[in-house]
């Protein structure tokens, strides 16, 4: 028992207890003036626009100051440099290997923060995935695909692909491609497809319809007829558009052509007829 | 002749007060609008039709026939007290409208010309006393347009059949849309070509004058040495008696005039 009490005293009396009580009272108060930071840098009026930058330099000062917190640390309780920084250099290494995935997608999270493709409530399509951007973050980003699921993509794989940010510009076409049989009249058609393009409630009067004979195929005219429409209605227009022409074709008998097959049945000489 | 007819206009100003199982009917152009109020609540139906030169103005407080049952549209608003007198308020579009002439309109190097024009309008349903929006409803069906010189560079507007005239007076009656001049002075040494006009309605204010006719701020354009526009001016009208007072402030301050979809006025 007296060993034990002997090498605990021996312990306790080698450490120098000045030091390492300034040093918890340097985290301590670390702490406190990282909260503070944290509660001015709340205070910086901003706008939904450059959010992620705001989120970005929050964390750079953030993550600064607690590094410059333990530096200090380590001064006032005496540790050596040297042996901390070899330390740290292998310690770096080791972490470099292991976490070489996380760093560049932190990096290409950096790049899509400041050169912003997209922002959030984009809709947007990157690596087969369509949806709605929810948030861009330092590590991955977060879509909520239109059937409400929600994605989470790495950083590195969305400045790996190219992306489409169908959300960029005001207003967006949506291209009809349809096909018709030799026998129908292209100008008819063409009326036809105008005239439902301008009763829709969705489509733009300006930029016009577009309309295009795109191929005469082997069974069939293939035709690409364009309209336009604001951003914000463009699946309902797409939709809408798409069920209105239907009907129109119905009504006025023009009929998409099938693939079909015709069949010639020859009897062989001698054979029995049917 | 278009204010002997927009007389009867000024009735939009009184509120309208329900009383339980009342209703309030009012046709205004192409919108057909009633208002009921039932037990704890207050019932919207409305109906718009295509005809855009429709002129009816029909206003009846309290309508003596039942709440119809075949009109597209309904909204229905709780109110745990007593519903309060309403305002009807006609108003401008959020958006801005674009005119088509019929057939591009010419302006000679060094004129000036006055171009008179029929803007929609809205009409706002609101508490009389406390002033809170209740609803908003277009008179006329609108439907989107792009203004702008590429498909990158614009503004979504609002398209509708605009009338437009040289002269005020060929300008038939709508009860439902309120007059707006703009005039146009060409100092470029080229003519200006007007394919499409732009009437940047949110930052118009309304106006009615003491006869019964609404009437927009005036728009001042003047077009530079390469006919694009240069300066633009919104003014208080000074069209028919010039006495006239404000129904609608404008939505939107006008801003700088370097916001260049907003300048861009003429295509």
């Amino acid at each position: 028992m007296n060993i034990i009490s002997q090498a605990i005293f021996d312990i306790f009396s080698g450490i120098h207890w000045q030091p390492l009580l300034s040093g918890f009272l340097v985290l301590l108060l670390g702490q406190l003036g990282v909260r503070g930071l944290q509660y001015l840098l709340d205070l910086v009026p901003g706008d939904d626009t450059n959010r992620q930058k705001r989120f970005l330099i929050r964390k750079l000062v953030i993550y600064t100051t607690y590094l410059f917190i333990i530096l200090l640390f380590l001064r006032v309780i005496g540790a050596d440099f040297k042996m901390v920084l070899s330390a740290a250099g292998v310690l770096t290494l080791a972490v470099g290997f292991a976490a070489r995935t996380s760093i560049s997608n932190l990096i290409s999270g950096v790049f899509l923060i400041f050169e912003r493709p997209f922002v959030v409530g984009d809709i947007i399509e990157v690596n087969n995935v369509e949806g709605e951007v929810v948030s861009i973050d330092l590590l991955s980003m977060t879509i909520r695909t239109l059937d409400n699921l929600k994605v989470r993509l790495p950083n590195e794989i969305v400045v790996g692909h190219p992306v489409k940010n169908y959300s960029y510009f005001p207003i967006r076409r949506f291209d009809m491609t349809l096909y018709f049989r030799y026998t129908e009249s292209l100008t008819n058609i063409h009326n036809l497809l105008l005239k439902v393009a301008k009763g829709n409630e969705y489509a733009l009067e300006e930029p016009e319809p577009y309309f295009q004979v795109k191929a005469f195929k082997e069974d069939s005219i293939e035709v690409m007829f364009a309209v336009w429409s604001s951003v914000e209605d463009f699946y309902e227009f797409q939709s809408s558009f798409s069920k209105e022409v239907h009907r129109a074709f119905k009504n006025s008998g023009i009929e998409q052509p099938f693939h079909s097959v015709e069949m010639f049945h020859k009897s062989h000489p001698g054979a029995e007829n049917p | 002749m278009i204010r002997e007819q927009a007389q009867e206009l000024n009735i939009l100003q009184n509120p309208v007060d329900l009383d339980l199982g009342e209703i309030f009917h009012l046709r205004y152009g192409p919108l057909d609008l009633y208002l009921e109020r039932a037990e704890s609540q207050l019932r919207l139906r409305w109906m718009t039709s295509q005809d855009f030169m429709d002129s009816s103005f029909e206003y009846q407080l309290p309508f003596k026939g039942m709440f119809p049952e075949n009109l597209l549209s309904e909204k229905r608003f709780a109110f745990t007290g007593k519903i309060p007198p309403l305002k009807i308020l006609p108003c401008l579009g959020e958006k801005p409208f674009v005119a088509r002439p019929e057939t591009p309109f010419m302006i000679l190097p060094g004129e000036k010309t006055s171009i008179y024009l029929s803007t929609p309008m809205s009409l706002r349903i609101m508490d009389n006393q406390s002033h809170q929006i209740i609803d908003e409803l277009p008179v006329i069906e609108r439907t989107k347009t792009w203004f702008g010189d590429s498909f990158t560079s614009g503004q979504l507007c609002f398209f509708t059949h605009i009338h437009a005239a040289l002269k005020e007076d060929e300008l038939p009656f709508r009860p439902h849309r309120a007059l707006t001049l703009v005039t146009i002075e060409n100092r470029s040494k080229k003519t200006i070509q007007i394919k499409r006009l732009k009437i940047p309605a949110p930052y118009l204010t309304l106006y009615q004058e003491e006869r019964g006719v609404f009437v927009t701020s005036t728009l001042n354009v003047k077009c530079d040495i390469k006919g694009k526009v240069k300066e633009l001016k919104i003014v208080r009208p000074s069209l028919g008696d010039g006495k006239n007072v404000q129904i609608f402030p404008p939505r939107e301050a006008l801003p700088s005039s370097i916001f260049k979809s907003v300048t861009e006025l003429m295509r």
